[in-house]
């Protein structure tokens, strides 16, 4: 009964005129929408002329791949397009891509100049409000080049429709893995953002590990072995040279990652069986001891601006992260839940940091507030490890390790919302992941 | 022993002394009913049978009435016979097939005329009663609510003329907000040029000042101007000649009155345009700076219930800043054109309250938590 007049009384109120919108606009209020990937439509671009009539198409997926990558966006099929793109300064029919459902366009036109230069020419339209977001713009370069012009195709077409900026046109560095896993052999391999055009920069003549952008992307820090005990080495991308950073007789040093001016290093030191974190300028001089505690201290990583180091330390008698300034003193801890916390990294935006969680036998992914509040776990598997951001702070990838004798180490990427998780195809095996700046 | 007991042997002697003491057996028999009898010859009992008969059929037929009482009560002569009767009524505006359930009524024949009384009972008590009039004041109100509606949107009567005034001012200060929300969508001024001229004002093609009819469509401005000169019937056609006159950019304005005000939407109504709406809001792909920004987006509605394009506008931000604002207004604006492309389902009588519609997107539940 009581349910029955409350139902009337609901459909009374539901039936009742607004007595206090009688004057004004109509106002209403949306708290709610939906989650679901962008639906954009990318026609091959148009060619200019001959030469560039493959590349147009080439672009156009690689522009595609780029953006359904990210899990924000999904591209509609060219078999649903009811209209082509023939020409790249004709009106757009807005009509026919809004019958597809088409959200977003991009046109694009691709051509070779006078000096034999790759020039590529784009525009993305909002279909349903029928006008462009934001100014066409041009690329030039080589004709091997294209596919590095279509990744910064895809950041400004994604920064456009997100607000934020791209990562497409970054490159990571990783620890290429190849072998069973009694005998497994390591070595240094950069690649692009999808995961091609992969290079190898040292051979699997020795054991290298945690490779580390320099904020330029021009430099490599990595420890290796290559004398049987771990040193620091500083590796010049382009020209694949290197030099030992620390080399401290009866020391070990590892960890190294660079501070946001490029020329700040940090790393762990273990003397004597006690490892501090400390912090030196890349050319060898300034050496300053950050940490002095019996404990293990290590993992350091840089906020941002500089002023702060997030690392991992068991001075409390477990695995768990600290938050001190980067010219060192009280280290204030910021994990507190259950489990073990390590390899943490600071977010490039400054609001978040990537720590790789062990509790109860599993390994997540998780990031929480630079305070250690708002923590989520992202990822959960047998072994999950080694966060790294992409430039602007909005996917992590990670190495995941499989149960097993034949277990073997793949990188993966996950939304920091926790969706989007994907595997990065590499030939081989792949670890210690590292994202490098936008090129 | 229980009290149950106690009161079943209570019980049981109280019936056994009933049925001995009682009248139930009597000693002494009923006494035999008696007949008194008559002896009579053989010949006499055959004259009995023989020659009287005819005499007593005539008696019988004498009897008749008895049975055609009952024949009234049969439904099936009686409507049969009957029923030209009642379509002989004029009076009642009912169909013939109501006489045939009021057969008992047929007895009633002349009831029928006294039913001829019924409405001129009726129309005295109108005279008469002044309480019939309350009742049907309030019958006749609910009626009345949307004529009277667009008057309150405006305020009280009694400030007609001089709201009217207001209302044309306020046009014009509206036009200016809309120009400056006009850079904001600067590359689709062709389209939502068209758009603009074919549904925000009249479909005349009237003279932009397209909010004048918008809160003032009725046509009080030409009554307010009447009284004034309330000498004779030709001063009223110059008064309004005058009206006319005042309103040079918008002679066309009072051609607005069809867009109807109506009642405010119900609560289901609006609802369900709010449901709609967030069906269509799409923040997957909202960066986490735009996930924290609210944006309250303004538009103007055809009366087919498609947003018109070019009137979509961000009114105000809270929460964020420069490209995040950009992206919030952007995903809300597709966010009203993609689920308005058909037209949302609103009703049309009361378009005059949904024509101008101010949207708050609050993406507080959307973030990353």
């Amino acid at each position: 009964m009581t349910r029955l007049i409350a139902t009337v009384l609901a459909l009374l109120v539901l039936a009742l005129p607004l007595q206090a919108q009688t004057s004004g606009p109509l106002r209403i209020e949306i708290t709610e929408g939906v989650i679901e990937p962008l639906p954009f439509a990318a026609p091959n671009f148009v060619a200019a002329n001959s030469d560039a009539a493959l590349v147009g198409q080439d672009i156009a997926r690689v522009v595609a791949d780029d953006l359904v990558g990210t899990g924000l966006f999904r591209q509609i099929k060219s078999s649903a397009f009811i209209s082509q793109i023939t020409s790249f300064t004709s009106p757009v029919e807005f009509s026919d891509w809004k019958a597809i459902n088409a959200q977003a366009l991009v046109t694009g036109q691709v051509s070779t100049d006078s000096s034999g230069r790759l020039v590529v020419q784009f525009r993305v339209y909002d279909v349903f409000a029928g006008q462009e977001l934001g100014n066409g713009l041009q690329f030039a370069g080589t004709t091997d080049g294209w596919r590095r012009m279509a990744h910064k195709v895809a950041d400004a077409v994604y920064s456009r429709i997100t607000g934020e900026s791209g990562y497409f046109d970054s490159r990571i560095v990783f620890v290429s893995e190849t072998g069973d896993k009694g005998n497994r052999k390591k070595s240094l391999a950069i690649m692009d953002s999808d995961g091609s055009n992969i290079q190898q920069l040292t051979d699997d003549s020795a054991l290298v590990l945690a490779p580390r952008f320099s904020p330029t992307g021009d430099r490599v820090l990595y420890t290796s072995y290559e004398t049987g005990f771990p040193r620091i080495y500083l590796l010049d991308v382009g020209s694949a040279r290197r030099r030992v950073l620390e080399e401290q007789p009866g020391s070990i040093s590892f960890a190294p990652r660079f501070g946001p001016d490029g020329n700040t290093v940090l790393y762990s030191l273990a003397t004597g069986g006690n490892t501090d974190l400390y912090r030196m300028n890349l050319n060898g001089t300034g050496r300053v001891r950050l940490t002095s505690s019996p404990a293990i201290d290590t993992a350091p990583s840089f906020s941002p601006d500089g002023t702060q180091i997030v690392f991992e330390s068991d001075r409390s008698g477990s695995q768990q992260l600290y938050v001190m300034p980067a010219t060192g003193g009280q280290a204030k801890r910021i994990s507190f839940g259950a489990g073990r916390y390590g390899t943490p990294v600071w977010s490039p935006r400054g609001d978040l940091i990537a720590f790789t969680k062990q509790h109860k036998g599993r390994f997540h992914i998780g990031v929480m507030r630079t305070d250690g509040s708002e923590e989520r776990l992202l990822t959960a598997s047998f072994l999950d490890e080694g966060p790294t951001w992409s430039p602007n702070g909005r996917v992590i990838m990670f190495t995941r390790e499989t149960q097993g004798t034949l277990g073997a180490s793949s990188l993966y990427s996950v939304d920091i919302t926790g969706r989007n998780l994907r595997r990065i195809r590499t030939p081989f095996g792949g670890s210690d992941p590292a994202w490098g700046p936008l090129q | 022993m229980n009290t149950g007991s106690y009161i079943s042997g209570a019980a049981h002697i109280g019936l056994i002394g009933w049925l001995l003491i009682g009248d139930v057996f009597r000693s002494d028999p009923p006494e035999p009913t008696v007949t008194d009898v008559s002896v009579i010859s053989a010949t006499e009992f055959d004259a009995m049978f023989s020659e009287n008969v005819p005499e007593i059929d005539v008696d019988l037929a004498q009897m008749a009435p008895p049975p055609d009482e009952d024949a009234l009560d049969q439904p099936v002569d009686l409507s049969e016979d009957e029923v030209p009767v009642f379509e002989a009524v004029p009076d009642p505006e009912a169909p013939e097939s109501e006489a045939q359930p009021d057969v008992s009524g047929v007895q009633l024949l002349p009831d029928a005329e006294v039913s001829l009384e019924v409405p001129t009972m009726a129309l005295p008590s109108f005279e008469t009663g002044p309480d019939i009039r309350i009742d049907d004041s309030e019958a006749p109100k609910p009626r009345d609510a949307p004529r009277v509606a667009p008057v309150p949107f405006l305020r009280p009567d009694n400030t007609d003329v001089a709201v009217s005034d207001e209302v044309t001012q306020a046009a014009a200060e509206i036009e200016a907000p809309e120009v400056v929300a006009e850079p904001e969508e600067d590359a689709a001024p062709e389209e939502a040029t068209t758009e603009i001229v074919t549904e925000a004002e009249q479909p005349a093609g009237a003279p932009t000042s397209v909010p004048v009819p918008r809160l003032r469509p009725q046509p009080s401005p030409q009554p307010a101007t009447e009284p004034q000169p309330p000498a004779a019937a030709s001063a009223l056609s110059d008064a309004l000649a005058e009206a006319l006159g005042e309103a040079t950019e918008a002679p066309e304005a009072p051609v607005a009155p069809p867009i109807p005000a109506g009642p405010p939407l119900t609560l289901a109504e609006t609802e369900s345009l709010r449901v709609a709406v967030s069906n269509c809001w799409n923040t997957g792909s909202l960066s986490t700076a735009a996930l924290r920004t609210t944006v309250v987006v303004g538009v103007q509605m055809q009366e087919t219930g498609k947003p018109v394009t070019s009137t979509i506008r961000l009114i105000s931000s809270e929460g964020g800043q420069g490209e995040a604002v950009t992206q919030a207004y952007e995903a809300a604006r597709r966010a009203i054109l993609r689920c308005g492309a058909k037209g949302y389902d609103l009703p049309k009588e009361k378009f005059g309250q949904w024509r101008e519609i101010e949207m708050t997107f609050n993406p507080e539940k959307m973030r990353i938590k």
